[in-house]
């Protein structure tokens, strides 16, 4: 018995040598050096070599109760380490209890954490850096990766790109792993699934697609696999990086992917079959596909009653469209077809204009020029300061301007106007866009007038009629037109006891929303707290009863 | 749905239009320069009858638009132009399609022109007339190097805004109309009503538009119904507008006026003054409905062109066929040899349009008969 304990015992040993020595000669060969040697000097110095010699990386030996040399790597500040101290080396220090394996260090700690063996140096530095804690042991030929990660993390706070009046005031945070939680927390359905994937060639930077499986189109779902995994570049520093990548046509000055901070918002947009992609690293969670109709839509729409939500939502189409058109429409009435104006005004808007030296065009694209800088300078300084700037830049230059002559107050009236137009749309990123397009309609205007800005227009829209983002067209519904869909795109916010269907153009596996029609317990009139009801005498005889 | 399914196959075609964009496709091609004249030349030869020519020059349009739909339906994997080919053979499907391309690169020139001195001489007087014939081109033919889905899409989405404008100016006008203009409402005689329904029909080609586009219809099994509620709704709009000219200025004035429905806006008025004048903002509206038609004829042009060399995408001749429709476009010297050739055009390319479709219907039935089905490779001997 004990003989061929002690048989195995020389047998593992003389094989452990014979695997050395064929390590020596394959490494000295060049082959192997990627894997781990058993031998703790060696493996801990090729392991520095790959970290590279930075203060932050600490590496702390120590040796096990049962006398074996070991060795701790980590990033110092991305590591709890006064749990590794508590966890780790002390129970490993700690002299063996009795029914405890002495030479099994591991079974110490699976009690409590998190271990993953590798076996390749090459292995080791993604999750050292990103917060894992490296054991190396002498005569294993496996380091162990534990989970200590403790990342600084800032608090939930609202968004402030997406302020809501009524509605949730947690937005996302920089950390994935909290990001995935909002959307859990929120979406408590086996069927949300989470697969994540890691972009950059350097940065390494964990990206998570979330979806809801059965009712998100698996052509799309597939869909987004196929570009994301296409992405070769060295970094992935926020979402944006991807966006730019995955996006469909890369010239458009549209938005064709929606960006958002707001978990709510993006679980209601999963339950549409839309699927979203967080990025680490940032609070700017992506969904696609995206359409233009989400550019002037927030998820407060869905909490207010539908009156409210379709009437505000009316007031940011219209003021989408002066953002783009509105001093476009000006330049063309002013200087080529005046008559269209009722003339008393049309007289006004001459008499005022009477000391202005520049063509109406030119005065316009100037003061917007203006705007454009005012706005940009009030987003630089610090809040505080911000708004005093902004609004004194605006009425100096303002009233300044226009009582030397400079431009006509009109002009300053139709360019403040298109500027609160496109700060009334929620999208930041396609209220720049139609700030941009609105400069090539002013020159339009200028040139051609009425006609000029209408050809303009065209050719806009048609551009946006030609987008696709992930094969949903981004005028869908209006075009191509689907009933009872477009009433909710454009101005009615449909109640929402009537949309009963997910949009046909993102083609779910699971069409209804919601089972059963109408509301028929709601429309059965219960006569609740009426006073001629008749009291069942029972519980009103024991209620009394209590009371007395 | 993802653009990797969209590019395979050859052999199917995209199946991406719906019954919706068949009727907008349809309507927002036919309403197009043309209707600023229409109640001026059906006034010019059916007299008081110029409504009722609309009314029967729209009834033989839908006629000629159901001979389209049933071809569409019996070979929906296949377009006008390579029906042409399989059921007459290569070389005469070829030499038609030709033919029909040659004539609708010449509307599509004459369009353009008209459009252009419209805009010159009503809202940019000071504007060159080959710039504003150069920038509705453009805007044509960039449009046109766009796919079949987005040709639907964008059709879908303007009709409205052509649409009710144009209804909102009749009604208006309405105010002041008298109805006693419309008598007789058969006008002079059977002759000169022939002659007007004629050029009506002549004037509303543009639905040879639906050739093309049926073979990428989702449900190639209705169309008849969209194609024919299209077309129906342009004839509509047309035989309003004439109506309304005519019961608004009488015959005598509405022959002496150039483009009578610009007129008709022009009276126009909107309680609460704030538009001053209705002509401008009629005319932007108008401008919509002219891109619609220019970009339908110039998608015939670059598919057929594209069918007629063998070659699957229409995408480059988009930009090709601009320089050749462009000084067609200048050629014709002043506006009244440009009206001239317009009709003698559009008269002349009848049977292209009318007769051809029927041609390939009754073709397409024979074989059917003889069992062969008219399909390529089954042909009979």
């Amino acid at each position: 018995m004990a003989r061929t304990a002690w048989d195995a015992d020389r047998a593992r040993e003389l094989a452990l040598r014979a695997r050395l020595a064929r390590d020596d000669v394959e490494t000295l060969l060049g082959r192997t050096a990627d894997r781990l040697t058993g031998r703790i000097a060696r493996d801990l110095a090729s392991l520095r070599r790959r970290l590279g010699r930075s203060p932050d990386v600490v590496a702390r030996r120590f040796r096990t109760s049962s006398g074996r040399a070991a060795a701790l790597v980590y990033v110092d500040g991305l590591v709890a380490a006064g749990r590794v101290e508590t966890q780790v080396v002390h129970r490993l220090m700690r002299p063996t209890g009795a029914g405890e394996r002495a030479n099994d260090p591991l079974a110490r700690l699976v009690s409590a954490l998190e271990v993953r063996p590798k076996s390749r140096l090459s292995e080791l530095p993604a999750p050292i850096f990103a917060g894992d804690v490296a054991l190396l042991l002498d005569g294993s030929r496996r380091a162990f990766l534990l989970g200590f990660r403790q990342p600084k993390e800032r608090n939930l706070g609202e968004p402030e790109t997406e302020a809501v009046i009524r509605g949730p005031r947690e937005g996302f945070v920089e950390s994935l792993r909290t990001n995935t939680s909002l959307l859990r927390r929120r979406l408590r359905d086996g069927d949300l699934r989470i697969r994540q994937l890691v972009l950059g060639r350097r940065t390494h930077t964990a990206v998570a697609v979330c979806y809801i499986r059965g009712v998100a189109s698996p052509d799309l779902v597939r869909e987004v696999f196929r570009r994301l995994r296409a992405i070769e570049v060295d970094g992935v520093l926020e979402s944006g990086y991807l966006e730019q990548y995955i996006e469909d046509n890369r010239y458009s000055p549209f938005p064709q992917i929606i960006n958002t901070e707001r978990p709510d918002k993006v679980v209601g947009l999963l339950l549409e079959g839309r699927v979203a992609i967080l990025t680490d690293g940032t609070p700017f969670a992506l969904v696609v596909p995206g359409d233009f109709t989400q550019l002037y839509q927030t998820p407060e729409d869905y909490y207010q009653r539908f009156h409210i939500a379709s009437f505000i939502r009316f007031v940011r189409l219209v003021s989408l469209f002066i953002s783009l058109t509105m001093s476009a429409l000006y330049v063309s009435l002013i200087s080529f077809n005046p008559e269209m104006i009722p003339t008393k005004f049309a007289v006004a808007v001459a008499g005022a204009r009477a000391g202005i030296p520049f063509p109406s065009a030119v005065e316009v694209l100037m003061l917007e020029v203006i705007m454009e800088i005012l706005r940009e300078a009030s987003l630089h300084l610090p809040k505080t300061v911000g708004n005093a700037i902004s609004i004194v830049g605006v009425l100096v230059i303002g009233q300044a301007a226009v009582s030397s002559g400079f431009v006509s107050p009109i002009s300053v009236v139709i360019v403040a106007l298109a500027a609160i137009g496109s700060f009334a749309t929620p999208a930041f990123n396609a209220a720049i866009a139609l700030r941009l397009l609105r400069f090539v309609l002013i020159v339009m205007a200028g040139l051609f007038g009425l006609y000029g800005t209408l050809i303009g227009l065209i050719f806009i829209v048609n551009h946006m009629l030609s987008l696709e983002s992930f094969g949903e067209p981004y005028m869908a519904p209006v075009a191509p037109f689907r009933w009872p869909a477009v009433l909710d795109a454009l101005f009615v916010r449909a109640p929402l006891w009537v949309e009963r269907r997910r949009p046909e153009s993102l083609a779910p596996r699971e069409a209804r929303r919601r089972r059963g029609g109408a509301l028929a317990a709601f429309d059965e009139k219960q006569p609740v707290l009426d006073p001629a009801r008749p009291r069942r005498p029972g519980r009103a005889g024991s209620a009394r009863g209590r009371g007395r | 749905m993802t653009p990797a399914g969209r590019a395979e196959g050859p052999a199917r075609p995209l199946k991406v239009i719906t019954d919706v964009q068949v009727a907008a496709i349809l309507a927002s091609s036919i309403i197009g320069v043309g209707i600023l004249t229409l109640p001026r030349v059906t006034t010019e030869r059916a007299d008081t009858g110029g409504p009722l020519a609309t009314a029967l020059g729209s009834l033989l349009t839908m006629g000629a638009t159901a001979l389209l739909a049933l071809l569409g339906r019996r070979h929906p994997d296949e377009n006008v132009f390579q029906l042409g080919e399989t059921l007459f053979g290569r070389a005469v499907g070829k030499a038609m399609a030709l033919l029909v391309v040659a004539f609708f690169i010449e509307l599509t020139a004459l369009a353009s022109r008209e459009f252009g001195e419209v805009v010159v001489t009503d809202v940019l007087p000071r504007t060159p007339l080959e710039v504003t014939i150069l920038a509705m081109l453009l805007l044509a033919a960039s449009a046109a190097r766009n796919d079949v889905a987005v040709f639907g899409r964008i059709h879908e989405f303007y009709l409205p805004f052509i649409v009710f404008p144009a209804l909102a100016i009749v009604a208006l006008a309405l105010k002041t109309a008298r109805l006693i203009n419309l008598e007789p409402f058969w006008g002079q005689g059977a002759a000169g009503l022939a002659r007007a329904t004629v050029l009506v029909a002549a004037l509303l080609q543009t639905f040879f538009v639906l050739g093309t586009v049926a073979n990428h219809t989702l449900h190639p099994e209705r169309l008849l119904r969209p194609a024919l509620l299209g077309t129906a709704l342009a004839g509509f709009v047309y035989t309003a507008a004439a109506a309304t000219a005519l019961a608004l200025f009488g015959r005598g004035e509405v022959v002496g006026l150039l483009w009578p429905t610009l007129e008709m806006a022009k009276a126009a008025t909107v309680p609460g003054g704030i538009i001053e004048r209705f002509d401008a903002l009629f005319l932007t509206v108008w401008v919509t409905a002219v891109f619609t038609s220019l970009y339908s004829t110039y998608f015939v042009s670059a598919t057929g062109l594209a069918q007629a060399l063998g070659l699957r995408e229409h995408k480059p001749f988009a930009l090709l066929l601009l320089p050749v429709v462009y000084l067609l476009a200048l050629l014709p010297g002043d506006i009244q040899t440009l009206y001239q050739t317009i009709f003698r055009v559009a008269e002349a390319s009848l049977p292209l349009t009318f007769l051809w479709p029927g041609a390939l219907l009754v073709r397409s039935l024979l074989a059917a008969y003889r069992g062969t089905d008219g399909r390529r490779g089954e042909r009979w001997p």
